[in-house]
């Protein structure tokens, strides 16, 4: 697992977004806080 | 999470979820479910496992993500790790707590301590106080 200090790696992946499908990625949120959570399932409480 | 978008959104916060599910079901989620209605962050979708297995938090066995929280700063590091159980969620109070104080400790210099609430003072972190507080 990836520990606080350590560089975030940047990624890009697909996401659902106000209604679009559009790409994402780490770098589109330069010097900007970013809280990335990963959750199990759709559907599910997170 | 959902429930406190505006106070990320007043901090400057990008929230971006993450799952392994696909942006269809991403779609069909948002669409219809009560709680993920109101949801006005990106739902990203790692269908292909690298994300979730680049931050180290797939749950191999079962192809889905542990319930893992990351705050990143502007500068990209890593400044907050967490994992909890799949069984109990997220206290996101104190998530939005621990970004208050980071952003805190980055103005101040001063030391953010377990009561730290916003509007209260830190703690100086000069060595002559050590064993002292």
């Amino acid at each position: 697992m990836i520990s606080p200090t350590q560089h975030a790696p940047d990624f890009e992946a697909e996401a659902y977004a106000g209604g679009n499908k559009v790409t994402i990625r780490l770098s589109d949120f330069q010097n900007q806080w970013v809280l990335l959570f990963f959750y199990s399932s759709d559907f599910t409480f997170v | 999470m959902a429930a406190q978008q505006k106070t990320f959104q007043k901090l400057g916060v990008q929230v971006l979820a993450i799952s392994t599910d696909s942006v269809y079901s991403h779609k069909i989620f948002a669409e219809t479910s009560p709680s993920a209605r109101t949801i006005n962050y990106p739902l990203l979708s790692d269908r292909s496992h690298f994300i979730t297995n680049q931050y180290g938090v797939l749950r191999t066995d079962l192809g889905i993500s542990y319930r893992a929280t990351f705050i990143i700063s502007p500068d990209r590091q890593v400044k907050y790790t967490s994992l909890y159980p799949p069984e109990v969620g997220r206290n996101v109070a104190e998530i939005i707590r621990v970004i208050q104080g980071l952003m805190y400790e980055e103005t101040t210099g001063l030391g953010v301590p377990a009561y730290w609430q916003p509007g209260m003072t830190g703690i100086l972190k000069d060595f002559k106080f050590i064993g002292k507080i």
